[in-house]
């Protein structure tokens, strides 16, 4: 037997939620880091091609997504919170209102899809949008399970899953901030 | 760690921000963005995303994970804008 | 070495080095051929030689995870293995059909046959019968240490290592799908080969290297295990969408081209984390373990996994460089190092832990040993430079100026010369750690009282 390690080198220490939940964020954010990198690179060598892609998009929509995220990680902060003050209820009523602006977000953006796919617009309508359906598609998946993970932990609101399940939903607001300008606005 | 401003001061700011990228972007018109307007739109994104690590997550700002991933952001972006204007 | 049936390991082992034995010349007559193509061409074709140098290779790197677990299973399980005549049988049934194979690569007995004849499919080539029989004896093992495993204490080592252990076994099943349609064969043919060696494998290199960090370094179990929990999650993060990057020019659907360039560039991620994982245990570890040579192994085999798997996998991932590079020498150089590194020195590694244990002998012969590293590594390393220049310089007269495929192999005949020299020294380092584990046992290390008391 040896005497026990120090904790103080833990590269964990001090964040919110469970350690394991920070290496899926932190392999998510390079993941959506090396698609953004990709899109740009690849719209550099066409610039021409993605202006004319990009214009058929529905900036407007994207935008109103930013503001349902950052209001639905509003509501999970305020979850976190309450949790923390040992107000169960609470946190499980702002967490249910996370989730549904998580809903409210997944339907622009299916109607933004259906948009897109109603002018004839597909996976394979160039690099564009291969890029773009990835890089949102992939993104959505995600809103999809933040929303499952957002009902377990309302389910189970200790303070240490609330806090687990609002760091993943927190990364996918993150991630959509960065991904809104870099894919639709920027031309 | 510095105390965790008001978070509904934070999602107000995080609005206004939102907000101005809208203007800055033209969302609403099919014109191109001159440099400088990218660069903001950019910055502003940034922004945006050290108020989310740093009270919606509540990192520490000392903490390695809130540098690394603000930096690593940084350097994105700033990539991403030579990408944009070498074009 | 606690428990008695922790020496099925041994006889696993005896198996591995013979058939490394082969694999090794096996690789330097087919690097012979390079130089001389007609060398053998009527007897032993170099399709052959190289079917028996890449198949004895996975088969003795599998037969040394068998015995690894065998070895693993009852010390951290504290109990010993559920059957040693299941495991026994198993070896027998192995080593039966890797003969079988051998037999039907060289002598093609029943060509063409649907069970008996072999199957033209790169690396799953071995004749319907054998790979059958390689599933049974997979069953056999599973039942045999899940059980084990199952009854006694778990650990993360013994949970991370079953884990890959069942995904080798269920992932092999689609050796027997073999669609018509040859886009499909491919897709699901690389659901064996890339979900093996850049997944599921790297989940029994983690555990592994965990285990002898563990008894090397004296560091606190807890802090192995999150980090073999970080490495372990990454890998797969990373290597299940990373097979993208095998389905770029196969007919499957163009999104694959990003999909495997995003993931499979971060594949690199698990690899640094085993490097700074064994440095940081070592540097944090207070113990001295005399076995230097095993820590030698476990520390060179982070580094060049690193190199062979990460580095130089990356240099070709992204597919608007594949495009140019794609069955160049480039991929050799690749394979070569990464599978020497990841997997080659894995085994090593755990082999010269455990063979003075097993023989309850102290840790020998291990100057000789750490030698042989330093031989095979620079070897490999010399071949690796070799073949990657060979790549470039193949990449740029094929693919780019688009010279003729035979005018440029003439063209790289000097690199080829070199990667035979490198071969032939290559098994001069494993003739010398074959020597150091097998032969009389010289330069016994005295050992302190820690030895034989492993760490928790």
């Amino acid at each position: 037997m040896s005497p026990p390690e120090p904790s103080g080198a833990d590269a964990f220490s001090g964040l919110p939620g469970n350690p394991m939940m920070w290496v899926l964020i932190a392999s998510e954010l390079l993941v959506f880091g090396a698609a953004l990198l990709a899109f740009s690179g690849a719209r550099a060598f066409d610039p021409a091609g993605f202006a004319l892609a990009q214009a058929q998009l529905d900036r407007f929509t994207g935008l109103l997504n930013v503001m349902v995220l950052v209001t639905s990680g509003l509501f999970a902060a305020l979850g976190v919170a309450a949790v923390r003050v040992h107000k169960p209820g609470v946190a499980r009523l702002h967490l249910a209102l996370a989730s549904l602006l998580g809903l409210v977000f997944l339907g622009f953006k299916i109607a933004e899809y259906r948009a897109e796919f109603a002018a004839g617009i597909s996976f394979e309508s160039g690099t564009f949008f291969t890029l773009y359906f990835l890089i949102t598609g992939f993104h959505a998946l995600h809103v999809v399970l933040g929303i499952i993970i957002l009902a377990i932990v309302g389910v189970f609101a200790t303070p240490e899953n609330v806090e687990t399940g609002a760091a993943f939903w927190h990364m996918v607001d993150l991630v959509w901030l960065l991904v809104f300008p870099v894919v639709y606005l920027i031309r | 760690m510095t105390r965790p401003a008001p978070l509904l001061l934070v999602w107000l700011a995080l609005m206004a921000l939102t907000m101005a990228a809208m203007a800055i972007g033209h969302v609403g018109a099919a014109t191109r963005l001159a440099g400088w307007e990218v660069a903001l739109l950019l910055a502003l994104a940034l922004v945006k995303a050290r108020l989310v690590l740093a009270h919606y997550l509540e990192l520490p700002r000392i903490s390695v994970w809130s540098s690394a991933i603000l930096w690593l952001t940084g350097i994105l972006l700033v990539v991403i804008f030579g990408l944009v204007v070498v074009r | 070495m606690k428990y008695q049936s922790q020496a099925i390991a041994k006889w696993y082992w005896f198996v591995a080095m013979a058939l490394f034995a082969v694999q090794v010349l096996g690789g330097l007559l087919a690097g012979f051929i390079y130089v001389q193509p007609n060398f053998l061409s009527e007897l032993m074709p170099f399709n052959i030689v190289r079917m028996l140098h890449s198949n004895a290779l996975i088969v003795w790197l599998l037969l040394g995870f068998f015995g690894a677990a065998y070895y693993i299973i009852p010390e951290e399980s504290e109990r010993e293995i559920h059957s040693p005549t299941i495991a026994y049988l198993q070896l027998i049934l192995l080593v039966a059909g890797t003969l079988g194979a051998v037999l039907t690569y060289i002598f093609d007995f029943f060509p063409g046959h649907w069970l008996l004849g072999k199957q033209g499919r790169e690396f799953l080539e071995q004749p319907l019968w054998v790979k059958l029989g390689i599933i049974v004896a997979a069953l056999m093992f599973l039942y045999n240490v899940s059980i084990t495993v199952l009854a006694g204490r778990k650990t993360a080592i013994t949970n991370v290592l079953l884990l890959g252990l069942w995904g080798i076994a269920v992932f092999f099943l689609f050796a027997l799908y073999n669609p018509n349609n040859l886009a499909l064969d491919k897709v699901y043919w690389w659901w064996v080969v890339h979900l093996w060696v850049e997944g599921v494998w790297e989940l029994v290199m983690a555990s592994v290297l965990a285990f002898i960090m563990l008894k090397l370094t004296g560091v606190d179990r807890e802090v192995i295990e999150k980090w073999l929990y970080v490495i372990v999650a990454t890998s797969l993060f990373t290597g299940v969408l990373g097979t993208g990057h095998h389905y770029y020019w196969i007919g499957a659907p163009a999104y694959w081209t990003w999909i495997g360039s995003i993931f499979s560039s971060l594949e690199v991620i698990p690899f640094f984390g085993m490097v700074v994982f064994t440095f940081m245990m070592v540097w944090k570890g207070r113990r001295n373990h005399p076995n230097r040579a095993a820590l030698l192994w476990s520390l060179g085999c982070s580094v060049l996994a690193f190199f062979g798997a990460g580095v130089w996998g990356f240099l070709h991932t992204l597919h608007s460089i594949n495009y140019y590079t794609h069955g160049t020498q480039v991929t050799a150089a690749h394979g070569h190092l990464a599978f020497f590194g990841a997997y080659v020195a894995l085994n090593i590694a755990i082999m010269t832990y455990a063979f003075p244990q097993i023989f309850k002998a102290n840790p020998y012969n291990q100057v000789l040993n750490m030698a042989s590293f330093w031989v095979m590594s620079s070897a490999m390393a010399f071949m690796t430079f070799v073949l990657t220049f060979a790549g470039a310089v193949q990449t740029h007269l094929q693919r780019v100026l688009g010279m003729n495929y035979m005018e440029v192999q003439e063209q790289l005949s000097l690199f080829y010369w070199m990667r035979f020299g490198s071969g032939v020294v290559l098994i001069i380092g494993v003739l010398m750690w074959l020597y150091a584990m097998l032969g009389p046992r010289r330069e016994v290390e005295i050992a302190p009282e820690s030895v034989y008391s492993p760490a928790e």
